[in-house]
């Protein structure tokens, strides 16, 4: 039992350790770890020496109280391990070492930290940066320190392979050693093991293998930078030598993953960029070379450091992505994670939206002029909505739309768009006679609100004097604010709306979008989470519904409990470090991300076990609207890594960045009739469609009965499986 | 040119009425067409007297009653009032806008039961409502609206008797400032009883409460009062929250929105007086809107309004049978649609056209039913061209109580015709035939023979 306990205590270190490891790739993939650090013992000094540097990294983090989460990752150790290689691998072994990789271990937390600091608020990552630096501080000072001797072990590697396996792996080792293979094969490997200061092909062939079964998009990468470099060398006429390049060669596979996969998401631009991006990084190596050279400095990872950095550094300042360069906001540690739950992102919510804003009007209204529009919505005011109220027949007024009473929207509530604190209010400006402007004061009456920071949405050319609220008021969502009027730069009644990110009156728009909007454009009706309704679509907002926010809107430290036919399940709704919200199960430790605003639930990400109760919970809820028309279908798409075997997207990883093939779709239909205020359960029921090049592969269904006291049962049904779950509410 | 047609010479005194703004009244237009289909030709094809529906009418002026709501409040909600218009194809197209049913018999609950209507989309209104009636009710979870007190007993009996809770709403009546003050629908809310009926109904805890409902009056040309019965309303709704920490979940404000139609006695004609549906709306919704209701907890707002969305879509059209001059000398025309087809004539100056165009002329007219009874009178005093036998008339906005309320005296009740959205015609309801009348009758034997 005490053993138990002990273990469960020392897991973090464990899980530490082996990320330290496989980060150096930018992996978090234990098995990947593993390979590397079974990679590091080919010469057991090295790797006995890696491991010191990362456990005293580790241990240091720990004592110190880092977040935990980030210590698991192995953030804080990948750099103190490749300090503790180097060290093993270029003095002898001795007490003294040990200590110095000791204190080096310590150090690079000190620095990593410092460094994360430093390039954090530029939103970059330190890379190996402490490494190099701690690297090059002691290659500098053993100068002075007599009693370190210069290790010759790498040039005697059979001695050390006969001392860890005997005969077997000399043999094994020589057999690999000699593998017929073209001389480019056999750099690309050495280069791969050289990251680990391994100049055996053995290291490198295991590398390449972790590689990938870690990752077929990095590994293809690391081919792709490999091979950019080494046809640049060639082409240039730069003099290198086997291994020479090997030891410099590493930078461009590390720089190819990373800009190709890693911290840009992958696609055909992504791997286009590294024909000029690799040749740079060749560039500024061969230069560092001569700068460095004469200090007896090596330039290690140095250069893919220095492109890395400035390459995101640069990408930030983009206006718009044209070049379909996307960085990731959401590291996952996989560029096939990242790739597809980035193009399932876009696909879903196309932006980011962190505070809903919604529809500022009640009922049916036409947008009249959209982004981009042709009248006004130009330049800095290009991302702005003008609203109307149409007719059947498609006019805006009645009779002969001579006064600005006989337009529909003439009059009608405002409504604040989320809750906020009023910023301006403009309330005294005449409204036109019908076919006037008012160029002077274009904007009319106005009010402004603040949602936070940056986000201010702006309501505009409204009726004189109809406006109740003042500066510094708080408003709620959906509270009126005023009434659609006619003043300003308005030839007849409509509504001006734009998302700004300053307070003022003739501020710029941003580019934000509307939550939860009901669309009808061209014939189709569509429940748009983030909508940038086009001009001439008829949009309203659907009203929650008492029952389905019961069901469905998860309060942050509720329990949810389910019965079924093997035993109960309790999830309990948490929210993580980064105000990520989502469900939790104790059992399979499986974990649930959802958001959830007044409208709607999305489920965005699972992580844990596809057999558990709630894997068919967030596969079923992955899209919910609170408030339904009769018939209403919801449509989504999953990411598809989260749906299909790995396996069977082994093939896919690869071609992932050009195309698509596998497919997972998700649909929700709402009765088709209304249950009035009657007691009667709604059945929700649904479908879960997987796809290999058009073709239907598995349709899984479910179905949720819901009632006045939320989720009565839940049932899922695949193949002959049949699942269902009844809620225990209280 | 053509020879002019004969008019007969009369001597008449100048009697052209004060100017109004637009000058002089000006002569009667003639209304040859409905939705683009002559009205000649459909008398031809149907026969006259003809009820003629517009489903263009129709659904057209639903949509912008619910526009003019929907547009100012988050939930809305129309219930078509059976009893304005219960032809089967006239409820069906508000069911396919959306409405439900608002019935006050159980023969109305069981025509919106026969017609699809889910049981607890029906609303139950009205003071009769039979022991049977409520049971029926209840087993469909329709709402039932209760008038009074021994209604309210009865369904507490029921449902002590029945598995389904009863859902009920009680209806209120109140002094908004008109006048009469229609006190006998419902619980007085001034006097108390309506806070009583509440009380009973939470501690009876048999019943499930789930909205408020009060109809004011009807043909009301003043939207001050339903402000004012919706804020009272809502106060009720308030009470009731902070007393028994109950929510109601709907709010009805009835019906009685004033169609276009000229009441008896009104110095405006009705196109000008009457309110338009945003004005209704205007005033129902800022009353909630402005209430101590808490923004989360706005309870639906249904609305039952039935004259206002039908009355516009019907016509009559007929044909001239006779002229006549009365004693005093005024002119009379006897056309073959009387008070048993217009009921309404009893409150309204109906708007009555030729369908032709006739002569420019004019005269004080009195136009009569066909009826052998002296009460048979439509218009008593109009100016009308000078119809001659064989001319078709057609009367506007009639398409309000008249199809429910019609009477079979003395002849048939015609065809009922409905143009569809592309003026297609459709019988929707046959003329009556002595077969019809025959059927419900049983003669005693004794009585089957005579000799004359």
């Amino acid at each position: 039992m005490k053993v138990k306990v002990l273990i469960k205590q020392l897991e973090w270190f464990g899980v530490a350790v082996s990320n330290s490891y496989a980060q150096v790739f930018f992996s978090d993939n234990k098995g990947f770890g593993i390979a590397l650090l079974l990679v590091t013992f080919i010469d057991l000094f090295v790797g006995l020496s890696g491991i010191l540097a990362v456990s005293a990294a580790m241990l240091t983090a720990k004592v110190l109280g880092f977040e935990e989460t980030l210590i698991r990752k192995g953030f804080y150790g990948f750099n103190a391990l490749l300090v503790g290689i180097g060290l093993g691998i270029y003095f002898e072994p001795s007490q003294i070492l040990f200590l110095l990789v000791l204190l080096s271990g310590i150090l690079s937390v000190f620095l990593s930290v410092t460094l994360e600091g430093v390039l954090g608020k530029y939103g970059l990552p330190f890379l190996s940066l402490p490494f190099i630096l701690i690297f090059w501080m002691f290659r500098l000072a053993a100068r002075q320190f007599a009693d370190l001797g210069l290790s010759e072990r790498g040039v005697y590697v059979l001695n050390e392979l006969y001392t860890l396996g005997g005969k077997p792996l000399i043999e094994f080792y020589e057999w690999v050693q000699h593998l017929g293979m073209p001389e480019s094969f056999h750099s690309y490997f050495l280069s791969l093991g050289a990251i680990f200061f391994q100049q055996t092909l053995l290291a490198g062939l295991v590398a390449a293998l972790g590689l990938l079964i870690y990752s077929r998009i990095a590994f293809m990468l690391s081919l792709v930078g490999f091979y950019i470099a080494y046809l640049f060398y060639s082409i240039l006429g730069i003099p290198f030598s086997e291994v020479a390049f090997s030891y410099i060669g590493f930078n461009y596979i590390l720089t190819a993953i990373a800009l190709g996969g890693y911290f840009i998401i992958p696609s055909r631009s992504s791997y286009i960029q590294l024909l000029l991006i690799i040749p740079l990084a060749v560039l500024m190596t061969v230069s560092l070379q001569q700068v460095l050279d004469p200090l007896y400095l090596p330039v290690h990872s140095f250069p893919f450091n220095v492109v890395t950095l400035i390459t995101l550094y640069t990408l930030k300042f983009r206006v718009d992505n044209r070049a379909g360069l996307s960085t990731i906001f959401w590291q996952q540690n996989a560029p096939e994670k990242n790739l597809y739950s980035f193009n399932n992102f876009m696909r879903r919510f196309g932006k980011n939206s962190p505070i809903p804003i919604y529809l500022p009007f009640f009922g049916e209204w036409t947008v009249t002029q959209g982004h981009n529009g042709q009248y006004t919505h130009k330049d800095d005011w290009r991302h702005a909505w003008d609203f109307e109220i149409r007719d059947e027949e498609g006019r805006t007024y009645r009779n002969e739309g001579d006064y600005s009473s006989d337009y529909y929207c003439f009059d009608k509530n405002i409504l604040a768009p989320a809750k906020g604190v009023v910023e301006k209010v403009v309330n005294e400006i005449e409204d036109n006679i019908i076919g006037t402007r008012n160029l002077e004061e274009n904007w009319g009456n106005t009010v402004i609100i603040k949602h936070g920071e940056f986000l201010y949405s702006k309501l505009s050319h409204l009726k004189k004097g109809s406006i109740p609220v003042k500066p510094g008021d708080t408003v709620e969502k959906g509270q009126v604010v005023g009434k659609c009027g006619n003043s300003g730069n308005s030839p007849y009644p409509h509504l001006h709306f734009q998302i700004q990110a300053s307070p003022y009156i003739g501020s710029s728009t941003i580019d934000y979008p509307i939550s939860d909007v009901l669309v009808r454009y061209k014939g189709k009706e569509e429940l748009q989470s983030n909508s940038n309704p086009p001009k001439n679509s008829v949009v309203s907002t659907l009203t929650a519904q008492p029952e389905m926010k019961k069901a469905f809107a998860f309060v942050v430290g509720e329990t949810i409990r389910f019965k079924t036919f093997e035993g109960e399940e309790v999830w309990e709704v948490k929210r993580d470090y980064f105000l990520n919200k989502y469900l939790y199960c104790q059992r399979t430790k499986s974990k649930a991300y959802f958001k959830v605003d007044d409208l709607m639930l999305h489920f965005t990400h699972f992580e844990g076990k596809r057999k558990s109760l709630l894997y068919l919970f967030y596969l079923s809820a992955y899209k919910v609207s609170f408030g339904f028309t009769p018939g209403l279908k919801l449509k989504d798409t999953f990411p598809i890594n989260q749906i299909f075997n790995p396996r069977r997207i082994f093939l896919q990883d690869f071609l992932a960045p050009f195309y698509e093939y596998l497919r997972a779709e998700y649909e929700l239909e709402y009765p088709a009739n209304n249950r009035g205020f009657s007691k009667k359960a709604l059945v929700l029921k649904g479908a879960i469609c997987k796809s290999s090049f058009g073709k239907t592969v598995e349709t899984s269904r479910f179905e949720f009965v819901i009632d006045r006291g939320g989720i009565q049962s839940f049932e899922f049904e695949r193949g002959s499986q049949n699942i269902k779950a009844v809620c225990e509410c209280d | 040119m053509s020879k002019l047609t004969f008019e007969r010479p009369i001597i008449q005194r100048i009697n052209a009425g004060l100017p109004s703004k637009y000058g002089m009244p000006r002569r009667l237009e003639p209304l040859s067409q409905i939705d683009g289909v002559s009205i000649e030709s459909l008398l031809q094809e149907f026969g006259s007297p003809l009820f003629i529906l517009s489903e263009q009418t129709i659904r057209k002026t639903y949509r912008e009653a619910y526009r003019a709501f929907s547009s100012r409040y988050p939930k809305v909600q129309f219930s078509w009032s059976y009893k304005t218009n219960y032809l089967n194809a006239v409820c069906n197209i508000f069911h396919q806008e959306g409405a439900w049913a608002e019935v006050v018999s159980g023969f109305e609950f069981q025509k919106a039961l026969a017609n699809g209507v889910p049981g607890e989309l029906i609303i139950f209104n009205g003071p009769d409502k039979s022991r049977e009636d409520l049971k029926m009710a209840i087993q469909h979870q329709s709402l039932i609206h209760i008038d009074h007190f021994d209604e309210l007993y009865d369904v507490i009996h029921l449902s002590k008797e029945m598995e389904e809770r009863p859902k009920v709403a009680i209806r209120v009546n109140l002094d908004t400032g008109i006048y009469p003050l229609w006190d006998r629908f419902g619980f007085n809310f001034e006097n108390g009883e309506a806070g009583d009926a509440l009380t009973r109904i939470m501690s009876s805890e048999r019943l499930d409460l789930v909205g408020l409902h009060t109809h004011i009056g009807t043909y009301m040309l003043s939207t001050d009062a339903y402000r004012i019965a919706a804020t009272k309303l809502a106060s009720l709704a308030v009470k009731l929250e902070r007393k028994y920490g109950h929510l109601i979940q709907y709010i009805d404000m009835g019906g009685g929105f004033a169609s276009k139609n000229t009441l008896k006695g009104a110095y405006y004609p009705g196109t000008d007086t009457a309110p338009s549906f945003d004005d209704f709306a205007e005033a129902i919704t800022s009353a909630l809107m402005s209430s101590d209701i808490k923004p989360d907890h706005l309870p639906m707002l249904i609305l039952e309004t039935g004259r206002a969305l039908i009355d516009d879509a019907g016509y009559l059209a007929g044909t001239v049978l006779a002229t006549k001059r009365l004693s005093d000398g005024r002119r009379a025309t006897i056309i073959d649609a009387g008070v048993n087809l217009l009921f309404t004539s009893f409150w309204y100056d109906h708007d009555i056209r030729p369908v032709a165009p006739v002569s420019d002329q004019s005269e004080d007219t009195t136009i009569f039913g066909p009826l052998c009874m002296n009460i048979d009178v439509i218009r008593s005093n109009m100016m009308f061209p000078l119809l001659k036998k064989g001319d078709r008339f057609v009367v506007r906005r009639v398409g309000a109580y008249n199809m429910t309320q019609w009477m079979q005296f003395i002849t048939f009740r015609p065809t009922v015709i409905l143009l569809d959205k592309e003026g297609k015609p459709h019988v929707i309801r046959k003329k009556e035939s002595l077969e019809t009348f025959n059927s419900q009758e049983l003669t005693p034997d004794h009585l089957k023979d005579f000799d004359l």
